[in-house]
């Protein structure tokens, strides 16, 4: 059923279509980067530095003569790991926080959600920027960075859910028969409750991506010469007058993002039945 | 009675979230390897025994964590949030310093965002599934897509550095001087002092970065705008009323946007939010003297009673917002209230 979905999205949603060709794109890119790479994406040739997008160096050359279009192709790994990574992190740590505060309740929901909801009101980027100011910069503790300011709004769409499915009958079968607290959450309410926080996950892509460069863009990423796109954009700000220093890694991570974005929007469409209603 | 009860209990909750924020950035600070001692006086202090007593005893450094903890609390209370290590300036004066030129960029922006947002919005509703809508929400979904880092550069490789029809970075030209401050939001205060041109100089500055700063937010009102006034359409009251024979502009104006825009009033109290943590970026880039900036250099240079300071201000801001926005809403939505 859930593929015969998938066949009717690709053909009814033109922008989910395009967003799963974006991702596939992306993710050949990375996986294939030493075949497609011509060049050596941190090998240095001052002879050839700052030179504009030719046929030997298609998307041009940086302040080093690195070879922008074989940096942009190694970069996608550190972004679409980072993305993924964050987004698989934070699902499972929110999901089974969330489970907890819903299913337990009580005074133990009231204190679980509060601490949520202090993170929460943290400006996002100047929270992971402090976490990766006081752990030191890489792309491990951007990555923890990240999980840590995103995993909040998760463990609260979990909760919401639980408290709503905790109240079927089947669960109440489930208690008269003796079965565990632990087995009723884990066997019963997670397997119930967790779709709408992996639509949440696929939407959210697109934002940990955008964040992840943002913070690689402010310094707070892998060190140089690591060819992560939003270090490159910012590189590309001391040659303003040469556009594609800083324009073809920007370009990428909007593509990236785009196409995160639309795939998301897209499994809103079709999972969520109040927006189905008004399209049909 | 019962509006003066939720209000309380918003401002209450407000509170102990405050404290919250705090609590969280002190530890913060406390993970974080060095010594405050030496981080924030100079070296010339650190020789004098008596003026790292004097320092240790002010902020309590001489204590276990627990009472260094009640410390801070206290000095926060008395508004006192320390010395910047940077510029050696308290922090409670970079602040204020550094507000109104934000708050005079967040202001322009959320405005432009709403007032797109909620067109664009209204447009792709109503022309729903056609292509104008297709396009509005592609254009919706990129807005949530751009790096606002690259945009704004983008922009401004553009319409500065290519096409010269926009100003650079930065609050004023330098053939102007800063306006007088009253409120420190250049526009009111060149007008203020009768100077048009410097008011349109400080109003086409805003533009770029404003423009960059609404592309996110005008992303999400729109899409906000678009789904709730799609269900208002389909309600019973809304099916009366086209039975009645309104139609148009009217049913549109007049019968279903008010009840669609609640829910908008909450994207764009978050939104808001949102644009004083993308300032970071923006303010660095346009080297705007703002809040971000002032954040961006704290970090850079590890000064933590500045980036304590910065993350409490956001906070707090962020707060005070969704806590109006809350009210309004108890105001405007009844249901609300009696949740």
């Amino acid at each position: 059923m859930f593929f015969k979905a998938f066949v009717r999205l690709i053909r009814k949603n033109y922008l989910f279509t395009a967003g799963c060709l974006i991702c596939l794109f992306w993710i050949l890119a990375a996986i294939l980067a030493p075949v497609i790479a011509p060049y050596d994406p941190i090998a240095q040739d001052l002879a050839v530095k700052l030179n504009a997008p030719s046929a030997a160096h298609w998307f041009g050359t940086d302040n080093f003569g690195r070879d922008i279009f074989s940096r942009v192709i190694y970069g996608g790994r550190y972004s679409l790991l980072a993305g993924v990574v964050t987004v698989i992190c934070v699902t499972i740590i929110g999901s089974i926080y969330g489970a907890i505060a819903g299913y337990v309740g009580g005074i133990v929901d009231d204190v679980m959600m509060r601490l949520s909801e202090v993170i929460l009101s943290f400006p996002q980027l100047i929270l992971a920027m402090c976490i990766n100011a006081a752990l030191g910069s890489n792309l491990f503790n951007t990555i923890i960075a990240l999980i840590v300011v995103a995993w909040p709004g998760y463990a609260r769409l979990m909760r919401s859910v639980v408290i709503s499915v905790k109240e079927n009958q089947y669960i109440e079968a489930a208690e008269a028969l003796g079965a565990s607290k632990f087995r009723i959450m884990f066997r019963e309410i997670f397997p119930n409750s967790i779709s709408s926080v992996l639509i949440m996950a696929t939407t959210d892509l697109g934002n940990q991506i955008l964040l992840f460069s943002t913070l690689s863009f402010l310094g707070l990423g892998s060190a140089p010469p690591t060819p992560e796109w939003g270090m490159m954009v910012s590189d590309g700000v001391s040659y303003f007058n040469k556009f594609w220093v800083a324009g073809f890694p920007g370009l990428a991570i909007f593509t990236m993002a785009v196409g995160a974005n639309f795939i998301g929007d897209g499994l809103r469409d079709i999972l969520d039945p109040k927006l189905r209603k008004q399209v049909g | 009675m019962d509006r003066l009860k939720f209000i309380v209990k918003r401002l209450a909750f407000m509170v102990v979230m405050l404290l919250g924020v705090a609590t969280i950035v002190f530890f913060l600070t406390k993970l974080v390897p060095g010594d405050p001692v030496t981080a924030n006086l100079s070296q010339r202090a650190l020789n004098d025994p008596e003026i790292v007593e004097a320092y240790k005893i002010k902020y309590g450094l001489d204590k276990p964590v627990f009472m260094q903890y009640l410390f801070y609390i206290r000095n926060l209370l008395r508004l006192d949030l320390g010395t910047s290590i940077r510029t050696n300036k308290t922090i409670m004066w970079e602040l204020g310093r550094c507000f109104p030129a934000t708050a005079e960029l967040a202001i322009f922006s959320i405005i432009l965002a709403a007032v797109f947002g909620i067109f664009f919005g209204i447009i792709s509703a109503i022309k729903r599934n056609s292509i104008i809508d297709q396009i509005v929400r592609a254009i919706s979904v990129c807005g949530v897509s751009i790096p606002g880092f690259w945009f704004a550069l983008l922009v401004l490789f553009f319409f500065y550095y290519k096409l010269g029809v926009m100003p650079g970075p930065g609050r004023l030209s330098t053939a102007f001087s800063s306006p007088e401050a009253v409120t420190g939001f250049f526009t009111i205060d060149a007008l203020i002092e009768g100077d048009i041109p410097k008011f349109l100089d400080a109003l086409k500055h805003l533009v770029l970065p404003g423009f960059v700063l609404a592309a996110f937010t005008m992303g999400l009102i729109t899409r906000t705008a678009r789904s709730n006034l799609l269900d208002v359409l389909s309600t019973d009251y809304i099916r009366t009323a086209k039975a009645k024979g309104t139609s148009g502009r009217r049913l549109i104006m007049h019968h279903a946007l008010g009840n669609a825009l609640i829910p908008v009033l909450t994207v764009i109290g978050l939104g808001f939010g949102n644009l004083l943590g993308g300032m970071v970026l923006i303010e660095t880039i346009f080297n705007w003297p703002g809040v971000g900036q002032f954040a961006y250099n704290s970090v850079k240079a590890l000064d933590y009673p500045g980036v304590i300071g910065v993350s409490l201000l956001i906070a707090l801001n962020y707060m005070v917002i969704n806590t109006v926005v809350d009210i309004l809403y108890g105001i405007i939505d009844p249901r609300v209230r009696t949740k």
